[in-house]
């Protein structure tokens, strides 16, 4: 090759690699699902239908997919876990998916993300009356949109307080059952602070405050959102229910930690009291290994009121662009949440809420269900759709609580706090 | 007085090196404590016990073995393509006198400014239009050249004296045995850095993987050891720790070999003429 056409190969070589690194066209997608066709009229063999998980469902995935295939011959079901656990990372796997025209037919989703779904890729109905007589009908309510079921929930879990009870017992601050309001829970952790000289409770004000959150208002009787999509949070209630995390750091009582240092600070039994989630109960028993006595107790509210909490975890939604795609995505969802399958997903290693009566009640019968245990797997109240807001604003409203809940717990005066996340909100959901 | 201020600086090195190296030790601790010593109640910089278990749960849930391969060729696969793309263009850019150079290197400097974020989601359709969705070619193909690659080579070659490009010249040799025979030779402590930095961010690399990479057995370290961290039901800590320790060991043999040549490439170091 001549020496002069060689930096022209070169750079044409450089200009080809910097194409293919960062420059394609970008393809469109239908955002609707399709609502699912009657099944007996779908021949199974020419509907595979794909499905996107995380690894948490592995073992129900198994057990519904096999049944599925025997229930209907020559239907193929592509069901491979993702790497990731995260809920987020899920989310962005199945856009990504989505914007290259992989549209899948049947999701995993965080509870927290129900609303981005509905709003952004309208999801088909899940048909419910396919799900199996022993499903806990009550936690639909989690995966419901304007009285549509778009969500079926399956690994769920609840906001609760966890209580170290020998801390109490030292310090003679009472019973972990005698908490019901926000006042007890204070009164409670000035004692143990008197008697430690250290702050003694922990609400993480990370990556659930939004969760908690609607927890401490909703739980308090107050409305988190709006029928027209406004936050509702901002009434005199729904501030004092917010306004536990500065009365808390206001006086000494609040550790100020994040998730995981909070979950730390529990199990090394230097946390008396911790908001956290159901879900965690199995991992908190295994590190305490009976180093202290602990107890998970419903969440304080504002005079003990008792409304709907939030539910956390994941659930199926059906994405199918396709009506006899979308009818067999339903009939494994039936199968996923089928009383062997839910056994599976909520074994005895976990502590998420079983969804099915029957799993649950072999749960309870079984050798590992501990009194702490017990609690996550008796669990049978109500629960709410986590969120609320519109869909396609998820990310910055969640931030907007994040900034709330950090300046709560750093003791900032509530109701300035709360009108500004109020405004802040407001504004997000009005673009 | 002098003999203070020495002091002074090699306290104030014991102490950087211990801030540095304290998270290292403390993950190979938590790996090599048994699980429940996670959680304890007071500060021990030795474990209660040791135990292996956490290697070997962290060996088999994650796959580690599977995903330390990919790893490899996935690394290797892109630094040999980086260093097939890069060192020419660097030379081009530093020892080529052609109309255009200064207008190429404005964009190669340019490119450096866009964050990978944003150029994600179009390489991530460009990959799936090409068909190497979910294919070991789709993980390395978008990182087969590297801008900042380009202009650290070309800042190392800029140190060469053109007196040796004259003198090769001289010799009869054209750009590609310059290349070969002089430039590379030289610009080693650049080619070096460069190699154990694409290494580094490549075997780290987490979210590329994640949208690509959708089969298990595509699964690079990063990847498998997400599989401890569940949030909704807790970190397995003992496991996390002990699985970085294994995926961490390669780079840590790596820099330890190129340490010295690292070092050299980074700070900038003049060829002598």
């Amino acid at each position: 090759m001549p020496l002069k056409r060689l930096p022209l190969a070169i750079g044409a070589l450089a200009a080809s690699a910097a194409l293919l690194s960062g420059c394609a066209a970008s393809a469109g997608a239908d955002p609707s699902a399709s609502v699912a066709t009657d099944i007996a009229s779908c021949d199974p063999a020419a509907a595979p239908i794909t499905v996107t998980f995380g690894p948490q469902a592995s073992e129900a995935m198994a057990i519904a997919v096999a049944n599925l295939e025997k229930k209907y011959p020559g239907l193929v079901v592509n069901a491979e876990p993702q790497s990731t656990t995260s809920y987020d990372d899920l989310t962005k796997t199945i856009v990504a998916d989505i914007a290259v025209g992989k549209r899948p037919d049947l999701i995993m989703s965080g509870l927290g993300q129900l609303k981005f779904w509905v709003d952004t890729y309208q999801p088909a109905p899940i048909d419910t009356a396919a799900l199996a007589s022993t499903y806990q009908s009550q936690f639909l309510s989690a995966g419901t949109v304007d009285g549509t079921v778009y969500l079926a929930p399956a690994q769920i879990s609840a906001p609760v307080l966890l209580v170290n009870q020998s801390i109490l017992d030292q310090a003679g601050a009472g019973d972990a059952s005698d908490i019901h309001t926000f006042d007890d829970l204070v009164a409670a952790a000035k004692t143990v602070t008197e008697k430690t000289g250290q702050p003694s409770v922990t609400i993480p004000a990370q990556g659930l405050a939004d969760w908690y959150s609607q927890a401490f208002v909703q739980g308090s009787g107050e409305t988190f959102v709006n029928a027209d999509g406004t936050a509702g949070f901002g009434t005199d209630k729904g501030i004092e229910a917010l306004s536990i995390w500065s009365t808390l750091k206001n006086d000494g009582l609040e550790m100020g930690l994040g998730d995981q240092d909070a979950l730390a600070q529990f199990i090394g039994g230097k946390a008396a009291f911790m908001v956290y989630t159901t879900s965690v109960i199995a991992s908190v028993q295994k590190g305490v290994n009976g180093a202290f006595d602990w107890m998970p107790v419903d969440l304080p509210s504002v005079g003990g009121e008792g409304g709907p909490l939030p539910a956390g975890g994941n659930g199926w939604i059906v994405l199918s662009d396709d009506g006899c795609r979308a009818a067999f995505a339903n009939a494994l969802v039936s199968e996923l949440l089928s009383p062997d399958a839910v056994s599976g997903a909520s074994g005895t290693s976990y502590s998420y809420i079983p969804v099915d009566s029957s799993a649950g009640e072999a749960l309870l019968a079984s050798s590992a269900a501990t009194p702490q245990l017990t609690y996550a797997w008796s669990y049978d109240k109500p629960l709410s759709p986590w969120g609320g807001f519109a869909g396609a604003h998820v990310a910055e409203v969640n931030d907007a609580f994040r900034q709330m809940g950090q300046a709560l717990q750093s003791g900032a005066d509530a109701k300035t706090t709360v009108d500004q996340a109020v405004t802040t909100i407001d504004q997000i959901v009005a673009k | 007085m002098i003999r203070a201020l020495r002091a002074v600086k090699w306290l104030l090195i014991a102490v950087a090196v211990v801030v540095a190296l304290f998270p290292f030790y403390w993950m190979l601790r938590t790996a090599l404590a048994p699980a429940d010593d996670v959680f304890f109640d007071g500060i021990s910089l030795v474990p209660t016990s040791i135990d292996f278990a956490n290697f070997a749960r962290a060996w088999d849930k994650a796959q580690l073995g599977d995903a330390i391969v990919t790893g490899v060729i996935m690394t290797g696969s892109i630094l040999v393509l980086q260093l097939i793309t890069c060192i020419p263009a660097a030379y081009v850019l530093a020892k080529v006198r052609i109309r255009g150079v200064g207008i190429a290197l404005a964009i190669v400097i340019g490119c450096l400014l866009v964050p990978v974020q944003v150029t994600l989601i179009p390489t991530f359709i460009g990959i799936n239009v090409a068909g190497l969705g979910d294919s070991l070619p789709g993980l390395i193909l978008p990182s087969m050249t590297s801008a900042f690659g380009i202009f650290l080579l070309r800042q190392q070659m800029m140190s060469i004296p053109d007196s040796l490009m004259e003198a090769a010249r001289t010799d009869g040799l054209g750009h590609v045995r310059t290349l070969t025979n002089v430039v590379i030779p030289m610009a080693g402590p650049g080619i070096a850095a460069f190699s154990v930095f694409s290494v580094f961010t490549h075997w780290n690399d987490y979210m590329w993987p994640l949208l690509i990479a959708r089969s298990p057995d595509l699964a690079t370290p990063p990847l498998a050891l997400a599989i401890f961290q569940q949030g909704d039901i807790g970190f397995d800590y003992s496991a996390l720790a002990a699985g970085a320790a294994i995926v961490t060991a390669p780079v840590v043999i790596l820099f330890l070999v190129a340490q010295r040549r690292f070092v050299q490439g980074m700070s900038g170091a003049e060829i002598p003429g």
